[in-house]
């Protein structure tokens, strides 16, 4: 049997606490540690430490404010681990900037449900669902990465140039990518996050890092000109609870959602 | 900027301190209210520390006053326990405590005492406690002040008194009046425990808890609560041996409890998993207790979509004693009520030797009953958990957990162990007690859904009230308003009142009724604004005086139902109502007033019975009447009488459509007399000759479906696979919809199509236009003559090709319908031309053969596609 490492960076000792509880539930009857990192200088930082002291064949890098409604979870990513290293629920198809969502609606895959502070319903946010269960893609959205241990024998988090709390997530999924080891986003798995990005001055600085990090990969040349960042782009629902959410997370509905996101879109 | 929402306690003590103690005590009643029915509330906001001690400032304001009175009027007996309580039910799970405590000490001299807080008391059920050694006295219909006074004046003629407390939540003059020093001993017995409720906080007085789990979450909140097991008759058990219990088709389940329990708003509803239940036990499912007609309907609803038969499902609206009935109806397993969990019927059902199992509510573990029963007794908080319990139970399991469960009864909560804690003031030992289960995460996912917008209103209105009353001078029970208007005339006030603007209406109706007293009008709006301002009492005593002083009393009394029931104050539009009609029989527009009140009272077969007989009438009805008596009878499901009333009001539209709809559904109407009908229908009220509008080429082609309502019926969910499948390289997809009555439902629609429009307020030319602006090549209905609205769009030309996908397919007779789909070929009962689709049963498989078929009719009507417009 296959040992889960979970690594939480919580500094909130309640959301800790909840997001324990969700891992727990989820884990049952299989081996795994529940490992929480109180005081990170950095999520880089954080969750290399939470690798350091993780003996689990199966990582977990999770944001403590994410709630997985799929009880299914553990077997869909036992299974799918083993075409790609590295699974999340958002990203895209092509890394153009810091944010995952830069290629524009073609190249988004995933759907997330936000549940924003004081909001009396779940937003489910259709990006883009293909025909299959997992999209392979460069990079994934931070908010749940699930690693197998293969791809952090390979890829470390940098907490040197990401020393803060800013595109941590983009630069070691892409990384992962380029090292060829296979990131997947799952669109069968629902899972709501209680938070959305600040995409503030700070996030600006951490983008002209990731820019310049990459820009060999990404063919920026000295005088690229790199378009200001739009907002993300989906197809949108309100639901009144997490059992309707889950009737409507749906692989064919999501797929049609598409379809008509990406027809909004020409 | 957000209001201050600790303003409540100055305020209140400001308003103390200018002496209006009546409107202090209304405004924390209505405090207490507005938190206690937002659902976000549930056991979170159990007591206020700062209430509680409002409460007791106001009453040592009048202790002087109340030990005066008592001086001037001694009782004939002295008693030697009083009983505090707001009201008392026939049927009620603290009235039956009441009377356990009485039976515990029959020695004693008991005083009941009833405040009458909300003008509601039942007389004859607060008699039926009434014995040689118990009397009763009820407060008599009066301000909250006079009742403080009253209930303060009664607890000082005894001072050597033993005081039980058993308030309901809002009742400030019973937690105001009781004070330190003034009786001997305070109990207070906290019973209406998973709400905000007064007194909780009280730290001079004994606080008892009657369940476990009550107490521990109250000891968990720093209160020093005692635990008095409640405790219920013993009326024997059923038989713990593995072969008395039964198994598949054979095993019996029930529930009991008042509806109000199982009809929350919840993310599920007991209508809907009944089924669950029957299909995971195989067998029958009892309920014990009344449920409205519209639940019942439901249930049966619910039952019939899932494919269970309705005799697997009991309905045993009262009995005697729930315990009893369990025993003699072999119940093998007693699922306690949710979401919202019943503790007097949970342990007469554990000390029936019935195994429970007990709901775990998604915002507090405690709301469905949890903690109650033996160890391991099993519990669900989904409806998977619900399903495995069920699906895992085996004659012996429940054999053992029966056993537990009268063990637990035996130990807990017989007679007995009750009596002891009555009789010598020991408080029992509670049983061990686990850490609640709960995930918070999903406790707070569930608040944030049902949560209310805002307490601010009642705030603000505090506020006002103080201002008012600083401005009068202090010392006032009826709402004052800030400013007086000039001088106008009624229309200029009703104005006010519409437009909302209460404070300026009030001033301007009060300075009506002074320069005109007993003008019926001015009367009845400041009623209007009394009840608005959540003062009931205040808002009867104006409109009584209206209806007195009018010179039509009728159609005064009939104007201030309807108000009321504008206001949604059903019950008090009924009071006015049926005094309208009892003064003028002949006043029909309040039948109808009426049968709507009735109706949202849940009694649609008393609203009913109300109209039925006017169709007996020569005359000729009114449309709405005839309608209303339609309506009603197809809820109650009084199919002959629908029809009746249908027929009568052939000559209007949605009577004649629902009069096809019954002839296609209820009876075995032939083809051809069904289309004669459905011909009839539209030339009586959708006549419009044929026209047309041109197909061009398409690169892709746009269809819109029509739908009357969005709903959670077959024909929502057969759109939503369909939506999904159809070919989307060839199509885009249009919605138009009248109303949405399934949000969810709306939402994944609004996720898969392209555009969604409502045609909602649109008369059919608007909607046309709607279609015809959306650039629609298609138009297909779902819906035959079932969604009026819906259908009329058809009876213009909307779209170059009009589509009829009725599920049975039945004709339109629409003269622009330009095909219908069947799966039959014989074409003779369709006006349309036919467009053959053989099995539709399941879009996943022929959606492909739909899109076909749409392409062919967009060919045939001259249109192309693949080549760009």
């Amino acid at each position: 049997m296959r040992k889960w490492s979970v690594i939480i960076c919580s500094i909130n000792a309640a959301k800790f606490a909840h997001v324990t509880q969700c891992y727990e539930r989820l884990l049952a009857g299989r081996s795994y540690e529940i490992i929480g990192i109180h005081d990170a200088a950095s999520l880089c930082e954080g969750y290399n430490r939470g690798i350091a002291q993780a003996s689990g064949d199966i990582l977990v890098f999770s944001h403590d404010d994410v709630l997985l409604l799929d009880p299914g979870f553990a077997d869909k990513v036992e299974t799918r681990l083993g075409t790609h290293a590295l699974l999340g629920f958002a990203g895209t198809t092509e890394v153009r900037d810091a944010h995952w969502w830069a290629a524009g609606t073609a190249s988004q895959r995933g759907a997330v449900a936000h549940a924003a502070p004081g909001a009396r319903s779940l937003s489910l946010f259709v990006y883009g669902v293909g025909d299959e269960p997992v999209d392979s893609v460069q990079a994934i959205d931070g908010m749940c990465m699930v690693a197998h241990r293969r791809a952090v024998n390979s890829v470390q988090f940098d907490a040197t140039t990401f020393d803060g709390f800013h595109l941590y997530d983009m630069d070691f999924s892409y990384r992962v990518h380029l090292a060829g080891l296979g990131v997947g986003v799952m669109n069968d798995s629902p899972i709501i996050h209680m938070s959305s990005g600040d995409f503030d001055a700070v996030w600006d600085t951490y983008r002209e890092r990731f820019l310049y990090k990459h820009a060999d990969a990404l063919g920026l040349g000295p005088d690229a000109v790199i378009p200001a960042p739009q907002p993300i782009q989906a197809r949108a629902a309100d639901f009144q609870s997490p059992a309707e959410l889950i009737a409507a997370w749906q692989p064919r509905l999501l797929r049609r959602a598409t379809i008509a996101l990406l027809r909004g879109q020409t | 900027m957000i209001p201050d929402a600790t303003r409540f306690e100055s305020d209140l003590r400001s308003l103390i301190a200018l002496g209006d103690l009546d409107g202090a005590l209304a405004f924390i009643r209505f405090l207490v209210d507005h938190v206690r029915f937002d659902p976000a509330a549930i056991g979170v906001t159990l007591g206020s520390p700062a209430l509680d001690k409002l409460c007791s400032e106001i009453g040592a304001l009048t202790l002087a006053e109340s030990r005066q009175r008592a001086a001037a009027s001694k009782p004939a007996r002295n008693a030697d326990v009083i009983i505090l309580a707001t009201e008392l039910y026939a049927l009620g799970g603290h009235s039956r405590v009441i009377a356990d405590l009485i039976a515990t000490r029959p020695d004693k001299h008991h005083l009941i005492l009833l405040s009458n807080f909300f003008d509601s008391a039942e007389a004859a059920a607060a008699q039926s406690l009434a014995s040689a050694t118990t009397q009763v006295e009820i407060a008599p219909v009066a301000g909250r002040l006079d009742k403080l006074l009253w209930l303060q004046t009664g607890l000082a003629r005894h001072p050597d008194a033993q005081v039980y407390v058993f308030n309901h939540h809002g009742d400030a003059a019973t937690i105001a009046a009781i004070q330190p020093g003034l009786n001997r001993e305070v109990s207070f017995c906290h019973h209406a425990d998973y709400h905000l409720c007064l007194g909780v906080h009280l730290d001079w007085v004994r606080h008892v808890d009657f369940f476990a789990p009550c107490q521990h979450r109250c000891r968990a909140a720093g209160i020093a609560a005692e635990y008095w097991p409640l405790s219920v008759p013993d009326r024997g058990t059923r038989s713990h041996e593995t072969s008395s219990f039964g198994a598949g088709t054979a095993l019996t389940t029930c529930s009991s409890g008042v509806w109000s329990k199982f009809d929350e708003n919840y993310p599920f509803h007991y209508a809907d998993v009944i089924g669950e239940i029957l299909r995971a036990s195989g067998g029958k499912h009892l309920h014990i207790g009344g449920i409205p007609d519209d639940g019942l309907a439901r249930i049966h609803a619910s039952l019939a979509a899932q494919g269970i038969a309705r005799e697997r499902f009991e309905h045993i609206p009262q009995v005697p004693s729930v315990w009893a009935t369990l025993i003699e109806k072999q119940v093998d397993l007693y699922l306690g009520s949710f979401p919202i969990g019943g503790g007097r019927a949970t342990t007469e059902a554990l000390g029936a030797g019935i195994p429970v199992v007990t709901h775990r509510h998604q915002l507090d573990p405690l709301l469905g009953a949890w903690g109650l029963g033996p160890a391991g007794t099993w519990s669900w908080a989904t409806l998977q958990e619900l399903g495995d319990i069920l699906r895992q139970l085996t004659p012996a399991r429940l054999a053992e957990h029966s056993l537990a469960a009268r063990q637990h009864y035996l130990t807990h909560h017989s007679p007995g162990v009750f009596a002891q804690c009555v009789q010598t003031g020991q408080p029992a030992t509670p049983p061990d007690f686990p850490a609640p289960p709960n995930d918070r995460l999903v406790s707070y996912l569930l608040r944030s859904a049902v949560r209310q917008e805002s307490h601010t209103p009642v705030i603000e209105e505090l506020h006002k009230r103080l201002q008012a009353v600083t401005e009068a001078g202090g010392q006032t029970s009826m709402p004052r308003t800030t400013q007086a208007p000039a001088a106008g005339g009624i229309a200029d006030a009703i104005a006010l009142y519409e437009a909302g603007n209460l404070e300026e209406a009030g001033a301007a109706f009060s300075e009506l009724h002074a320069r005109q007293p007993g003008e019926p009008q001015a009367l009845t709006y400041l009623g209007l604004i009394a009840l608005r301002a959540g003062m009931p009492d205040d808002a009867r005593t104006f409109f009584t005086h209206a209806a007195g002083s009018s010179k039509d009393a009728a159609n005064t009394q009939a104007a201030i139902g309807q108000r009321c029931l504008e206001l949604g104050e059903a019950a008090l539009a009924i009071d006015y109502l049926e005094a309208a009609l009892k003064t003028n029989p002949a006043l029909v527009g309040a039948y109808a007033l009426l049968a709507d009140a009735l109706q949202q009272r849940g009694n649609a077969e008393r609203a009913l019975a109300l109209l039925k007989p006017l169709m007996q009438q020569t005359r000729e009805l009114h449309p709405e009447i005839l309608l209303r008596i339609a309506r009603l009878a197809a809820a109650t499901g009084e199919t002959g009488t629908e029809q009746a009333a249908c027929m009568l009001g052939r000559q209007y539209a949605e009577c004649h459509s629902r009069l096809l709809q019954l002839m296609a559904q209820y009876h075995d109407t032939a083809a051809a007399t069904l289309l004669e009908e459905t011909k009839s229908f539209v030339e009586k009220h959708a006549k419009v000759a044929r026209s047309s509008l041109s197909a061009g080429s398409r690169s892709r082609l746009r269809a819109g479906f029509v739908v009357g309502s969005i709903d959670s019926s077959p024909i929502t969910q057969h759109l939503e696979s369909l939506l999904c499948e159809l070919d989307g390289e060839r199509f885009e997809t249009l919605l138009f919809f009248d109303r949405i009555h399934d949000m969810a439902s709306a939402q994944r629609l609004s996720l898969i199509v392209d555009e969604s429009h409502t045609f909602a307020g649109m008369d059919p030319l608007g909607a046309a236009q709607l279609v015809r602006t959306k650039h629609t090549d298609i138009l297909i209905s779902l819906e035959w003559h079932a969604q009026l609205p819906a259908l009329m769009i058809f009876s213009q030309r909307a779209a170059p090709v009009q589509i009829n996908y009725s599920r049975p397919a039945r004709s339109s007779a629409l003269a622009n319908m330009d095909y219908i789909v069947s799966a039959a070929a014989d074409s003779s009962h369709f006006t349309e031309r036919v467009l053959h689709l053989p099995h539709d049963d399941d879009p996943i498989r022929y959606a492909s053969s739909f899109g076909d078929m749409l392409v062919e009719a967009w060919q045939a009507c001259g249109g192309s596609l693949g080549v760009a417009a």
